[in-house]
């Protein structure tokens, strides 16, 4: 068949019952495709292009990956995000290593430890909120800016950032204030999220455990661990008598871990007083 | 000089020293900075809060203190921390309490402080739990309705979570703006919601989806999913509502009086307890989830890579928390014929002959005989104890094995019983080593600490002769040698007329589990004279003093210990070279006593290390002969 011949034969096609029939399920296969992504991958489509549709979810896309991301790096440096006094600790399971904070700590050898961070969770709360600062202000310039671009008058006054570990989630609240004008007003005083953690277990079994460290020197794993079903609890003993506790949530494979050095033993008869 | 000159001179004196005294009593109390080369408390540090450090390292926004740390001066006197928002209470300085994070100080220990006194919380439904009267009241609000109660005079757990546990438990029936609704409660807090929602109603044992509710218009039906709840171990079913039905049990799914009342009343079976393992029976996880956390199981998300079967209905299972499998599970099984259970442990460490391998068991250090009095060159021979072989104590905890390394150095080791039930119960204690070698009597030995009694040998010297003590086993003593003749001043050959030598032997108190020392190349000069300092305990030189036979050119210049006209024959031999009835001791005998009195003493003497590497030295620097027999005539 030739050239002309080919094109004539699809036009033919092209016209007839069966064609149409066929291209309309095509174009319907497609838009209902497309309609799938869209409805699947709408807030990732929305924060692409800036399309904004209420500031609580634009706020909580944008910061939902900072807020985890500063979350795991607190729980893991033993409560800081730049800990001042750590030991650098290689986490096998991890596969990298992390300077873990001293929560409890003395130099000397057969002495108890000096507690480094007795408010632990208020500690915890402060090291988010400062370590999601900059993100946050960036994420609330680029929401005002959206809505001025959509015609809206947008006021901004900056607040600060509140976050609170409460059973088996974390609040961030941030107490920023926007107020949109278009014919009507709008006025948002705060915006809240919640992430799933068990954060504020894990930092008051942490608490515990520097009690008896104290007090003790050691911590009991066994009972611990026989009260708490769904914890792992792993204490890993350094050769300079420090001690890197693991606190592994079994359900949802959440880690807390921190270094306490307590009544450590010396070799020898003196060791290195 | 005149009075008045006198009288000012004399005033002026008073005065200065009244300076100085008030001077001195003022810098006792107030923050000073050393002089070089001491250590100061320093309120804050490169190393924290309230350590002893050069003052080099103090922060000097902070104050020091010309004392200890642990004297707790000024801010660093310790007390309690009580976070007055979350109501923790924890020993700590007053330094690190911040109070803009909502610390409150307290000068008197946590036990002392009336706000961290301990008690039994229970709040609504969620189970009781031991803890302070402040932390209570911080917990409440987050469960709102709930009921709080504290029990000072509870401070047990087991009692407390007898207390935390519901008693009177159904549905509350309660309206709301789109019609009746219901939530299953405890009958306090059903009645606390009269508060906000009047006419709340108490069904006791009722579910939510009773038939006698959804008549009502309650619009609470059954479902097939599945949930834990906080402080319980069992699965649950969930309503429609979100409400908590029975424990799962699929074989009751279908009957509708297992959906009106909560099982163990109005005929509705309580299910017997799962048995994790038969996962082929009726009572597996797959169809219930009655677990029982105290033995070997509790509620948990469904795993395909942890759990062995998969739940009929839901998505919750109940875990098994024994150790079926991974690490040191099989060897386990070999050794001892069964899997670990939950809460069990047990000690381990490397296997000497195999450093691929693990020992299971309790470690035995140095064996005994003769009525508990270990005799060298016998039973020292391989302590289990090598340089850089530490215990470990094993565990099986909520399904895994854990690995938990006591101190290193062997300053502790791994102790492990068995209780009544046949499970193994371990923990690192203690290897109290320390003050084995200055006791001079078995009694004392014993006492000491984790020593041991050998006789064969002594540590111990006459310091006016320097002649190691011998064991009078009458007294339980060592004493000095009483042998007649000529005695020696100081070490030397000398001559002993063999008819008064003391023949008893010496004795030692040795570590039973010989220590560590720290042998790295960042080893403190401390810990390296340390482990001078011990190993060279014992050591002691064997004078002997040969003269050649005539007929020695005949024989090869050989020596015979007893003499004879053929070879080196022994004219005379210091004490330590003799044997218990007065002969020249053998010399493999004489090294090997005192290569395993070394071992025993610590990381002494010559042998592999705990992975079966060899160490850098040889016998030949343990023990050197000076003198040459080949050419001499005596």
């Amino acid at each position: 068949m030739n050239e002309k011949e080919g094109n004539s034969a699809k036009f033919k096609f092209l016209k007839s019952r069966r064609g149409q029939v066929t291209v309309f399920i095509l174009l319907g296969i497609i838009i209902v495709s497309v309609a799938a992504v869209i409805y699947f991958l709408y807030p990732q489509i929305k924060s692409t292009f800036g399309i904004v549709t209420d500031p609580q979810s634009y706020i909580q896309t944008c910061m939902q990956d900072k807020i985890n991301e500063v979350v795991k790096e607190v729980s893991l440096q033993g409560g800081s995000v730049n800990p001042g006094h750590f030991i650098l600790y290689y986490n096998s399971d991890l596969g990298r290593s992390y300077p873990v904070e001293y929560l409890c700590y003395t130099n000397k050898d057969s002495q108890p430890c000096t507690m480094q961070q007795p408010l632990l969770q208020p500690h915890i709360e402060s090291e988010i909120a400062n370590g999601i600062k900059s993100t946050a202000d960036t994420c609330f310039s680029n929401l005002q800016k959206s809505y001025q671009n959509r015609g809206y008058t947008a006021s901004l006054i900056p607040g600060n950032i509140t976050v609170e570990l409460i059973p088996n989630q974390i609040k961030v609240t941030f107490n920023d204030q926007l107020t949109l004008t278009r014919g009507n007003t709008q006025r948002y005083t705060e915006f809240n999220m919640f992430v799933n953690s068990n954060l504020y277990e894990l930092s008051g079994i942490a608490n515990s455990i520097l009690q008896w460290e104290v007090q003790y020197g050691d911590a009991n794993t066994p009972l611990f661990m026989m009260y708490y079903t769904h914890l792992l609890m792993e204490k890993k003993l350094q050769t300079d008598g420090t001690k890197v506790y693991i606190l592994t949530d079994l359900d949802t494979g959440e880690k807390f871990q921190f270094a306490t050095r307590s009544y450590a033993w010396p070799p020898g008869y003196g060791g290195n007083q | 000089m005149n009075m008045k000159t006198k009288k000012r001179d004399l005033a002026l004196v008073i005065l200065t020293a009244g300076i100085l005294i008030a001077g001195l009593l003022v810098l006792q109390n107030s923050p000073i900075i050393s002089a070089q080369g001491s250590t100061v408390c320093a309120v804050h540090s490169s190393l924290g809060w309230c350590q002893d450090v050069d003052p080099s390292l103090a922060d000097p926004n902070y104050p020091t203190y010309q004392t200890s740390c642990s004297n707790g001066p000024g801010e660093c006197a310790v007390g309690t921390c009580v976070n007055t928002n979350q109501g923790t209470c924890l020993s700590s300085s007053q330094a690190a309490c911040d109070p803009s994070l909502g610390g409150q100080f307290y000068s008197t220990s946590p036990d002392n402080t009336p706000v961290c006194q301990q008690g039994c919380c229970v709040i609504g439904n969620e189970g009781g739990s031991i803890t302070t009267k402040a932390h209570c009241d911080a917990m409440a609000p987050l469960y709102p309705g709930a009921t709080e109660t504290f029990r000072a005079d509870v401070t047990d757990q087991i009692q407390c979570s007898i207390l935390g546990a519901p008693t009177v438990q159904g549905a509350c029936v309660y309206s709301t703006g789109s019609g009746k609704t219901c939530k299953f409660d405890t009958q306090q807090d059903c009645l606390n919601m009269q508060k906000t929602f009047s006419g709340a109603t108490f069904y006791k044992n009722y579910l939510c989806t009773n038939k006698d509710l959804t008549n009502q218009g309650v619009n609470c039906t059954k479902t097939q999913m599945t949930t834990c709840f906080s402080g319980q171990a069992q699965v649950y079913f969930v309503d429609s509502c979100g409400n908590q039905a029975n424990i799962y049990n699929a074989n009751e799914y279908n009957d509708p009086n297992y959906w009106n009342y909560i099982a163990g009343t109005n005929g509705v079976a309580y299910p017997s307890p799962v048995d994790v393992n038969n996962i082929n029976s009726q009572n597996s996880p797959k169809y219930n989830g009655n677990c029982d956390s105290f033995n070997s199981s509790t509620c948990m998300a469904y795993n395909r890579n942890i759990d062995s079967v998969q739940p009929q209905y839901g998505n919750y299972v109940c875990r098994n928390l024994n150790c079926v499998s991974g690490p040191f599970v099989q060897q386990f099984v070999s050794d001892y014929g069964r899997a670990p259970v939950n809460g069990e442990s047990w000690c381990a460490r490397t296997d000497p002959s195999n450093p691929n391998a693990v020992i299971f068991g309790n470690n035995t250090g140095l064996t005994s005989n003769n009525g508990g009095n270990a005799t060298l060159a016998s039973d020292l021979s391989k302590s289990q104890d090598l340089p850089g072989g530490r215990d470990f104590v094993l565990g099986c905890y909520n399904g895994q094995v854990t690995v938990e390394g006591c101190a290193d150095y062997r300053n502790q080791i791994c102790e492990q019983n068995q209780n009544s039930n046949g499970v193994y119960q371990s923990l690192c204690v203690l290897n109290n080593w320390r003050s084995c070698y200055a006791q001079n009597s078995s009694a004392a030995c014993e006492a000491a600490g984790d020593c041991q009694w050998i006789v064969g040998a002594s540590i111990l010297k006459d310091p006016n002769t320097y002649l190691p003590y011998v064991y009078n086993s009458t007294t339980d003593q060592l004493v000095p040698r009483s042998d007649s003749g000529n005695l020696l001043g100081q070490i030397a050959p000398g001559i002993f007329a063999s008819t008064s030598y003391d023949s008893r032997p010496g004795a030692s108190c040795v570590p039973k589990y010989a220590p560590g020392f720290d042998a790295s190349p960042t080893a403190s000069q401390n810990s390296a004279a340390d482990a001078t300092t011990i190993c060279s305990i014992p050591n002691t030189n064997c004078f002997v003093n040969f003269t050649r036979g005539a007929l020695a050119s005949l024989t090869g210049g050989a020596v015979h210990a007893e003499g004879g006209a053929g070879g080196w024959m022994v004219q005379d031999a210091h004490i330590t070279c003799l044997d218990n009835d007065g002969n020249l001791t053998d010399a493999t005998k004489w090294m090997t006593n005192f290569t395993n009195l070394c071992f025993s003493l610590g990381d002494c003497g010559v042998s592999a290390n705990y992975i079966n590497t060899s160490g850098s030295n040889s016998i030949n620097d343990m023990f050197k002969v000076y003198g040459n027999l080949s050419n001499s005539t005596s």
